[in-house]
């Protein structure tokens, strides 16, 4: 490769990152230092966003209630996820790539879709409804199934389990043979075994898959507004989007998204961190890249 | 007549249309070192993983102080195995390692703390009890498998090349040093290796596997001198195939042949020198090559020379393939 042609293959993916990340992080960093003053933007620095942002309950609660959807989902996407990676991992035999790609080919689904099937699933004219009912269990629909934080953990679960999955898989996959074989040669049952060494070995993994999880699932926007119905305003994504966009405050909306940033690269960083410390197999399961 | 320590069966192991194992069969005593010796695919590392009770055997029995072991888990078996590459616990100490077996066989603190040290001691390691394993070289993970397996006081040990990833001048002390544990401990090892110098040095007998089958068993000097087949005359040690017909050889050590005036007659066609002994190729009349190994301070023939070669009578086996 020529010089030339080197120094083009390494600048155009530096500025590539300068212009789409970190210019608009810069901008998002600029404006919330401005001040809106009678419904316009004025080019004048002031903490009075951050003031807001912390002074007004709202705001702390709905990034605390967002953390607690998020972290409803991390449970239960770790629940479903951590059977299913050691199932693929160890005992499917030589299906194993098929049954791999059958989990990860609903991400190739649009999101939209996904959501959406939820809609269909649970509500009043749904699928749910309708098996209920021809069982005889109940005679007219029920609205309780949609529009709740129920709906939302249930399909931001179904739509980030399979990342929860892949760092998981990854790990188990990485865990020598010997290792589970030394065990069990030492007077381990299946059981101990996987409690004293599978388990601990696939920290990593789960440390991984959690994060992406949790990152993923509290920046989400799309189902709590398809499924949450009246408490979809309370996602911080939400909020954000609102004060954009109807309540035309980009100064504190940018303040809300500096403060998600900082709070997804913190645990993004204390991830990564307990990721390497747990480190032993050497599987390269890595920090999710930020995505707020 | 006492009941062998271990002792297989007509053991058969298939891995789809594929025989790992076929039919073997033998008996190891009490503080018995055995070798199990071949070539890669010769079927002896599944017949000890089958011991050890990773692999269930597709027939056949593994007696164990005269009880069937063969459907047993490996976790209910009195054997403990040394792995290729140590297979340490990379999350727990060198300690908590050594420890395993006992923790999990729920023995009370005081004795694991005891003879964990004990065990550590014996290979030399109590001053790392602390250390992870990935902060000690290869030799000294080498012996924290050692420990791991020998503090259990199992009735049978396992090694499965255990010295592979070792350097030649460690591979040496440690072949030294196991000789030796098994001497002083009385426990019964099955060691599996490819090296037929390793397997001379060890063993008490050597079991030379060949397609899943044992193809001869026997002291290392039985093997070396009395082969059974050209393949065992070929494979332990080096030696000269002299074509006798009929699908027959004559198998000669090198050291064996000598070189004079009478015998053989052929021409010389190589002198090695290799520090204490010399080697010199020399081609016979019908095409066939026969090397003879001699003490470098003898005199040697030079290339191109005429010379005869003999070698005594009983020095040289028949063997068929």
């Amino acid at each position: 490769m020529t010089r030339g042609a080197k120094t083009l293959g390494v600048a155009f993916p530096v500025v590539w990152v300068i212009v789409t990340l970190l210019l608009p992080y810069a901008l998002l960093l600029v404006q919330s230092f401005w001040r809106l003053k009678a419904g316009v933007i004025t080019h004048e620095f002031t903490f009075d966003n951050y003031r807001r942002l912390f002074g007004t309950p709202v705001y702390p609660h709905t990034i605390l209630y967002s953390a607690g959807v998020a972290a409803r989902v991390t449970v239960a996407s770790l629940l479903l996820a951590y059977p299913l990676a050691y199932l693929l991992a160890f005992k499917v035999g030589r299906h194993k790539q098929l049954m791999y790609m059958a989990v990860i080919i609903p991400l190739w689904v649009s999101y939209l879709v996904r959501a959406y099937g939820w809609k269909i699933i649970l509500g009043t004219n749904g699928i749910l409804n309708g098996l209920l009912m021809a069982v005889g269990l109940t005679h007219a629909p029920l609205g309780i199934f949609l529009y709740n934080r129920a709906a939302v953990v249930l399909a931001l679960t179904h739509i980030y389990t399979p990342f929860a999955l892949m760092p998981i898989y990854a790990v188990l996959e990485s865990i020598p043979a010997s290792l589970k074989e030394a065990s069990q040669d030492l007077y381990g049952s299946r059981w101990r075994t996987f409690v004293h060494v599978t388990l601990p070995l696939s920290f990593p993994g789960v440390m991984a898959g959690c994060t992406f999880a949790f990152v993923l699932s509290m920046g989400d926007f799309i189902a709590p507004q398809l499924l949450g119905g009246s408490d979809s305003a309370l996602m911080v994504s939400n909020l954000v989007w609102s004060l954009f966009g109807v309540a035309y405050n980009w100064p504190l909306g940018a303040a809300v998204s500096v403060v998600m940033l900082l709070l997804t690269l913190g645990l993004l960083w204390l991830a990564s961190r307990l990721e390497a410390r747990w480190n032993y197999t050497g599987a390269r399961v890595g920090a999710p890249a930020a995505t707020a | 007549m006492t009941v062998p320590r271990l002792e297989l069966r007509a053991l058969s192991k298939q891995f789809g249309a594929f025989t790992a194992v076929d039919g073997v069969s033998f008996a190891v005593e009490r503080g018995e070192f055995l070798t199990l010796l071949g070539a890669s695919g010769s079927g002896k590392t599944t017949t000890l993983r089958l011991v050890a009770g990773f692999e269930t055997p597709s027939a056949g029995a593994i007696l164990i102080d005269g009880v069937d072991a063969a459907h047993q888990p490996p976790f209910k078996r009195p054997v403990n195995t040394v792995f290729q590459q140590y297979a340490l616990f990379p999350h727990m100490s060198v300690w908590d390692n050594v420890g395993y077996g006992l923790r999990m066989r729920g023995r009370p603190a005081d004795e694991i703390r005891e003879r964990v040290g004990r065990a550590l001691e014996m290979v030399r390691l109590h001053d790392l009890g602390g250390r992870a394993p990935r902060q000690l070289s290869g030799g000294q993970q080498q012996r924290v498998a050692l420990a791991r397996a020998l503090v259990n006081e199992p009735q049978v040990l396992l090694l499965d090349e255990p010295l592979g990833a070792l350097d030649l001048k460690l591979r040496r002390q440690m072949q030294t040093e196991l000789t030796a544990l098994n001497r002083q401990l009385g426990i019964t090892f099955i060691y599996v290796t490819h090296d037929q110098e390793e397997a001379l040095t060890m063993s008490d007998r050597i079991a030379l596997m060949r397609g899943g089958r044992i193809e001869q068993i026997g002291p290392p000097r039985e093997l070396y001198d009395r082969p059974r087949s050209r393949y065992v005359a070929d494979f332990i040690g080096e030696t000269n195939l002299i074509p006798t017909g009929d699908n027959a050889w004559l198998s000669v050590r090198p050291e064996a042949v000598a070189i004079g005036s009478d015998g053989r007659p052929g021409v010389v066609t190589a002198v090695v020198y290799a520090g204490s002994a010399v080697k010199t190729h020399v081609r016979l009349g019908d095409g066939t090559e026969v090397v003879s190994q001699q003490a470098a301070h003898r005199p040697t023939a030079t290339v191109g020379e005429t010379v005869c070669v003999r070698w005594p009578e009983d020095q040289a086996v028949t063997v068929r393939d």
